[in-house]
């Protein structure tokens, strides 16, 4: 199979001289298509940077990421961002839901951003298995973090992106809740055969993906392959 | 390629957005309404001005057709009217005039009118008809009132009538009668055709070809283009189509079409407003967008992590700012109409003594929305770049964008000092506060300066030296047939010298004659006439041939005074000493000079210089020239002479010369105590003891001076109380915005240990310095603006001095302090409502 | 039909490909138009490509079915050999009786190899359907537990099911998550060392229910949890102990197919780096609570 996602000796540094920050320092890895990856490392490890490059939010100061064999840094801006709604699902420690849509709004919203039709089966489908019906008209303020964080995933999976990011997903639930977000996002992955890629501090949470890569200081220590090459 | 369908979305996603924030909308509409506002109360009071001038021009001029001939034979006007260029035309006879004593102070004229040219003359009846029958009339009100006769149809009317230069009398039955315009040069009365082609049938030769002096017979044709386009020069065409000769008949082009009337001065001051409320509104509409836009700016970012691109952020920016116009411009165009139409009487009562008409013309309403639209958009610009070019990082952490500074050398932190690096952090922002409150100020003391520095002795200099004056009433009737030079009557100057309390009695007497030019005075002369700063003049085709007499036969005519003692006090010399004991010996003479404007002047004669005035054809003396001076303006006849030459002599002097005569003008002053019986007794002499005669009083030119004054205070005032809205509006904006989108930050710093009471101190620092800051600008550079603005708007005018003055920005001053302490403390009172752990989440 | 603006075109184009995601793309006209030349081929393409659903289906049908029959055909086979070497233990005795014990073992184990297979094969095809229902959660694992009972009599392993709570309902489908359990509990009494304590624990979520299986065996390293689940995986460590390696993939489709998923980790408090030293594993089963709509594409 096909890697669906492969980052090749990422650097992002800030600065320069004596205070120049290295978030990440020379970071490859690849995923394979459906595939449940962890990335696990303390604050300022540089997971979240990691994230941002894979997924296309910033960009790195130098390497390259190929999402389905694209170079998604050769693209201008505006190309990057539609290549983001199209390719790639967000899933946020905090949910960023727009506020001014209902949740079945902030669900197709990137579909409607593309001028796609709407496939109701489909988006009815991910809805039940979040168990949203209920909650499909309510605006994010009215629902608690964890079916918020439902809705995140609901429109993270409604284009069928290339690889679903997700940053902390349970960051700021709590642990009941976190266990049934993460289920959720387990669930949803499997029977859409879906890729995801999350970040985590949080062993526990970690252990529910398939494999788990480390970051320590910007860079992959060890890995979940026999043989300790540190390509992850 | 095609684009990708998704334009609902970003409708939705606007509209949402839109009503998400209402009071910071409530901001922006309430920016764009008084935008539209001052833009349409401008377009509509000059739409109004322009209507009100036109028709009264109509009525000056006597029609509303675009065109017309004089003393049309029927035989030309067949000729005229099957022209192509002409829609329509329409001819009325002239028949006579009314000359019944009681008519003696109204030009009456009697014609017969086709329907479509009593219309466009003003002369159609509102009660009953045009005349058919040959008894039949039809008139203006005011003729029926000079002839005493109650507005009732079948009343009757007797007329002398002077047709051919021949009396006779008539009398007819009134058939139709019209509200009367005592505006227009002449009134009318309309009779039948019957009568018309029995007392004054239709001439056969052409006008030109008579002595010019009997226009009875003749037609008056009155036409309009098909288009209103360059008027004269289809008139031009049309008389070449119609082979006539334009130099034999008499063309006229109706004057209140020709956009002369509009000068530069008006379309500057015009353009100036206009850019004005166009800077003031993006001043107030753009820092408003800009401000929300920061304050948006994790929700755009939120956006682009979700996909929407650039150019769709950008959309959605501005269909917010396109729907707040929706809501604001409509309600803007009312309200500014309303306020225009408000506004105007009060500014034509200024400009042109008219009555005032009001104008609905779309344009108005299409112009003021136009350039409110216009002003939103580049007001956009830069806020929809903010939107579009957001880092999608910026929706995970967001901080205020802060101008990031080398270094910081440390200080003690205060408040204060915290305050004045706040300040810092968005240097556009304070810009943008301070120049719009600035610019308020500015314009307030402008207005200010302007309303103070009307000054009433210059006001009063070319009209009025004294309390009172009196002469004929034909000198102060433009209308009147002829003008009476001798109007004050011995009988006044006795009644004048018996009443108590009158002083400085001057008496001005004028002649006229014909004066030989010596050949030293032709040098000069001659001089003047090639000199190129008079060539406007002297180039003038319609004198052509008259300054061609004066070059060849070295003569013209000039105007002497003569001047009593009080008299020749007001008459100050350009050159020379004006001796009075000299001068009563009687030989000795001031002469003036030629001048165009006030700027240049050639004299005629040189002190010293001797003259040969002519008196008669017998009578002749030489004088020598005292001094150069010319007769004050007030003081003067108001008549001009070919060369604008004029001699003064002593009263004495000049009744010997020219016999006894009465003077053209006495002017006097009363004592304060008698003002009001003496005002009583004037009015009283010139109605009831000799309408014939009129007068002036100081108190009718001050009512004048004091509305022109006012009337530049209300429109001033308004329109400084409108920015200073909108200084203030921007303020609070800028303000609230400010505290509000650093909720988050001054929890942090709560959280850390500054008190509340020291953050308001930081915060009211903040609003203070804005203020101080503004003050500052208006009274420095400010001052440099305010005078060139002033001397834009009212330099031009003679009655203006400029006096430097500061009040109003001092009155202003400790209510902006006031305000900008206020207005961050209810801001920080208000954002303080949570508490510190839930302000210190990042949620919206 | 008459010749179409861009926009219309589009949205044709788009509607066709939907159809071919769904499966039900058929061509709407058949004449000369640039149109249905455009639907035919894209209908030959469909067919012939082996991307194509129903293509999938079949080929993979046809795999099952090959199972279906080989593993039915070697059951007779099988009957007899466990016949004849019945006949032979009675027979033989000392070392001879012996030898047959292990060819009785090897065939055992050979059927159990063969039941596995048919039963994940009826799983995958769809011939067997599972029917989750909502139900209390303890007689399912009653069932299971009582399945394993025996072998934990006989390595005097302890099953501590005191941590699991009452009234606690789930959706799923009784015989079958039986089974799923049984082999996980199977395999931690397998690997935990004799004496030891196997505890299972219930846990309630709102969306969810985990079944919580802990064992004191050696544990698993991190290398090793991706491999887990997958068919014939033994652990490197482990090559005496005995089984196929198929238990826990059974295991997983099932509750997969439930809307489950299962999970692998060190005892709580402790990184699965640790588990190196042998203080266990842990396993949790995740059981929906209400009903899902189960696609399971693969």
């Amino acid at each position: 199979m096909q890697n669906i996602l492969e980052a090749k000796n990422l650097r992002k540094y800030y600065g320069t001289g004596a205070n120049q920050v290295r978030a990440l320092d020379g970071v490859s890895l690849s995923v394979k298509q459906g595939e449940f990856v962890a990335v696990v490392g303390t604050s300022g490890s540089g997971k979240s940077t990691l994230l941002h490059m894979l997924g296309g939010l910033d960009r790195p100061t130098a390497g390259k990421v190929f999402v389905e064999g694209k170079d998604i840094f050769s693209l201008k801006d505006d190309a990057l961002c539609i290549f983001r709604r199209r390719k790639i699902g967000f899933v946020f420690q905090s949910y960023n839901l727009v506020p001014v849509l209902n949740a079945e709004e902030n669900i197709t919203l990137p579909i409607e951003l593309d001028g796609n039709r709407i496939d109701r089966n489909f988006i009815r489908e991910i809805v039940e298995i979040l168990g949203l019906e209920q909650k499909l008209n309510s605006l994010p303020g009215e629902l608690s973090g964890g079916q918020q964080q439902r809705v995140a995933i609901a429109r993270a999976l409604a284009t069928k992106p290339a690889i679903i990011l997700a940053d902390e997903p349970t960051g700021n639930l709590d642990s009941a809740t976190s266990q049934d977000v993460l289920s959720l996002l387990k669930v949803t992955g499997d029977q859409f055969g879906q890729t995801i890629v999350m970040i985590t501090h949080n062993e526990e949470i970690a252990q529910t993906a398939d494999r788990i890569i480390r970051i320590e200081d910007g860079r992959i220590a060890g890995s979940g392959y026999k043989g300790g090459d540190h390509h992850a | 390629m095609r684009k990708v369908k998704n334009k609902k979305v970003i409708r939705k996603l606007s509209a949402r957005i839109l009503s998400a924030k209402r009071s910071k909308n409530l901001i922006g509409l309430a920016a764009i309404l008084l935008t539209t506002i001052l833009f349409t109360t401008v377009f509509s009071v000059c739409g109004n001005l322009l209507r009100s001038q036109t028709e009264s021009t109509f009525r000056q001029v006597g029609g509303n057709a675009q065109a017309g001939f004089k003393n049309f034979t029927m035989a030309e006007y067949d000729q005229l009217k099957e022209d192509s260029g002409i829609r329509d035309v329409s001819y009325n006879i002239f028949v006579g005039n009314a000359v019944n004593p009681q008519l003696n102070k109204l030009q009456t004229e009697v014609r017969y009118y086709e329907p479509l040219n009593a219309r466009q003359s003003f002369a159609y009846p509102t009660t009953g008809k045009l005349p058919e029958e040959q008894d039949e009339i039809a008139m203006s009100t005011l003729i029926l009132d000079a002839l005493d006769i109650p507005h009732e149809l079948g009343q009757k009317v007797t007329l002398d009538l002077n047709i051919h230069n021949e009396i006779r009398t008539d009398t007819f039955t009134l058939c139709g009668f019209w509200e009367g315009d005592p505006v227009m040069m002449a009134q009318e009365a309309a009779v039948s055709k019957t009568y018309a082609d029995l007392t004054a049938p239709l001439e056969t030769t052409p006008y030109y070809e008579t002595d010019g002096t009997d226009y009875s017979g003749y037609m008056n044709i009155s036409f309009n283009f098909s288009s209103s386009f360059n008027i004269e020069g289809q008139m031009e065409e049309l008389i070449r189509r119609g082979g006539f000769d334009g130099t034999l008949i008499s063309p006229s082009v109706n004057w209140a079409y020709s956009f002369s009337s509009i000068d530069w001065t008006t379309v500057s001051v015009l353009t100036i407003l206009i850019l004005l409320i166009m800077l003031s509104g993006y001043l107030i509409i753009y820092n408003i967008f800009y401000l929300n836009i920061f304050s948006d700016i994790r929700f755009y970012g939120l956006l682009k992590t979700v996909g929407t691109t650039g150019r769709q952020l950008r959309k959605i920016v501005r269909r917010q700012a396109w729907a707040l116009c929706l809501f604001g411009v409509p309600a803007g165009l009312a309200a500014g109409w309303v306020i225009g139409r408000l506004l105007t009487p009060v500014i034509t009562d200024m400009l042109t003594s008219t009555d005032v008409y009001y104008s609905a013309n779309p344009l108005i309403f299409l112009g003021s929305a136009l350039f409110t639209v216009l002003t939103v958009y580049i007001s956009c610009i830069k806020p929809c770049r903010i939107a579009a070019k957001v880092s999608p990082v910026e929706a995970v952490r967001f901080t205020e964008k802060s101008i990031r500074k080398k270094s910081r050398k440390t200080k003690k932190t205060t408040p204060l000092s915290m305050a004045r690096a706040n300040l810092g952090r968005n240097k556009r922002k304070l810009v943008l506060v301070v120049l719009s409150l600035s610019l308020s100020l500015v314009l307030l003391n402008s207005v200010y300066t302007i309303v103070t520095g009307f000054d009433m002795d210059k006001y009063l200099a070319d009209k009025l030296l004294t309390d009172f004056e009196v002469s004929s009433a034909s000198i102060y009737n433009f209308n009147s047939p002829e003008i009476d030079y001798a109007g004050v009557t011995r009988n006044f100057q006795e009644e004048l010298s018996a009443q108590e309390g009158v002083t400085d009695i001057g008496n001005i007497y004028l002649s006229g004659t014909v004066h030989n030019y010596s050949d030293a005075e032709w040098e000069t002369v001659e001089q003047i006439m090639d000199a190129p700063e008079n060539s406007e003049y002297f180039s003038d085709p319609i004198m052509e041939e008259a300054f061609d007499y004066v070059r060849t036969s070295h003569r013209t005519n000039v105007d002497i005074y003569g001047v009593n003692e009080t008299a020749a006090k007001y008459i100050k010399p350009d050159e020379g000493t004006f001796d009075w004991e000299k001068f009563k010996s009687g030989n000795y003479i001031l002469a003036n000079s030629f001048s165009m404007d006030d700027e240049t002047s050639m004299p005629f004669l040189k002190p010293g210089d001797e003259v040969t005035v002519r008196f008669s054809d017998t009578v002749s003396k030489k004088y020598t020239v005292l001094a150069v001076a010319q007769m004050p303006t007030a003081l003067s006849s108001q008549r001009y002479g070919l060369m604008n030459e004029e001699f003064i002599l002593p009263d004495t002097e000049f009744l010997t010369q020219f016999g006894d005569r009465q003077p053209m003008k006495t002017v006097f002053n009363v004592s304060d105590d008698r003002q009001t019986a003496v005002a009583a007794w004037l009015e009283d002499y010139c109605e009831k003891v000799n309408p014939d005669m009129d007068y002036r009083t100081k108190a009718d030119y001050q009512q004048e001076f004091s509305s022109l004054k006012q009337t530049y205070a209300v429109t001033g005032g308004i329109l400084s109380i409108i920015l200073a809205l909108i200084g203030l509006l921007n303020f609070i904006n800028v303000t609230a915005t400010s505290i509000l989108s650093r909720r988050q930050e001054l929890a942090m710093m709560e959280s850390v240990g500054m008190t509340g009471a020291q953050q308001r101190r930081m915060l009211l620092g903040e609003g203070l310095c804005y203020a101080l800051l503004s003050i500052l600008i208006s009274c420095t550079a400010g001052v440099g603006a305010g005078y060139a603005l002033v001397l834009a708007f009212a330099g031009q005018m003679d009655v203006f001095t400029w006096r430097f003055t500061l009040l109003p920005v001092a009155i202003c001053t400790p209510f902006l302090i006031a305000i900008s302490l206020a207005v961050p403390s209810v801001c920080y009172a208000y954002a303080r409502k949570q508490s510190v752990v839930e302000r210190l989440r990042t949620t919206e | 039909m008459i010749s179409l603006g861009s926009k219309h075109t589009f949205a044709l184009l788009n509607r066709m490909l939907d159809d071919a995601a769904a499966g039900t793309f058929r061509e709407s006209d058949y004449n000369e138009t640039e149109l249905s030349r455009l639907e035919s081929k894209w209908m030959r393409f469909l067919s012939a490509s082996t991307l194509s659903q129903a293509n999938l289906e079949q080929e993979r049908r046809s795999i099952q079915g090959l199972i279906s029959d080989i593993s039915h055909q070697v059951k007779t086979p099988i009957a007899n050999l466990r016949l004849y070497e019945d006949i032979l233990e009675e027979r033989l005795d000392g070392d001879d009786r012996e030898l047959v014990r292990h060819l009785i073992r090897e065939t055992e184990l050979l059927e159990f190899l063969i039941h596995s297979l048919v039963k994940i094969s009826r799983l995958e095809s769809g011939t067997i359907q599972l029917s989750p229902e909502i139900q209390p959660l303890s007689p399912l694992l009653a069932d299971a537990q009582e399945r394993v009972e025996s072998k934990c009599i006989k390595k005097n392993v302890t099953l501590d099911s005191t941590g699991q709570k009452d009234n606690i309902f789930a959706c799923f489908d009784r015989k079958w998550t039986a089974e799923a359990l049984y082999n996980i509990l199977d395999n931690a009494v397998k690997y935990t060392p004799p004496g030891s304590t196997v505890t299972v624990r219930t846990e309630e979520y709102p969306m969810f229910v985990r079944i919580r299986i802990a064992d004191q065996g050696p544990g698993v390293t991190e290398d090793e949890i991706p491999h887990l689940f997958e068919r014939f995986y033994r652990s490197p460590r482990f090559h005496e102990k005995e089984g196929v390696g198929l238990g826990l993939y059974l295991s997983r489709e099932i509750i997969r197919k439930e809307g489950g998923y299962i999970r692998v980790c060190a005892k709580p408090g402790q990184s699965s780096a640790a588990s190196e030293a042998g203080h266990g594993a842990e396993f949790s089963v995740y059981l929906r609570k209400t009903d899902s709509p189960v696609t399971v594409r693969s």
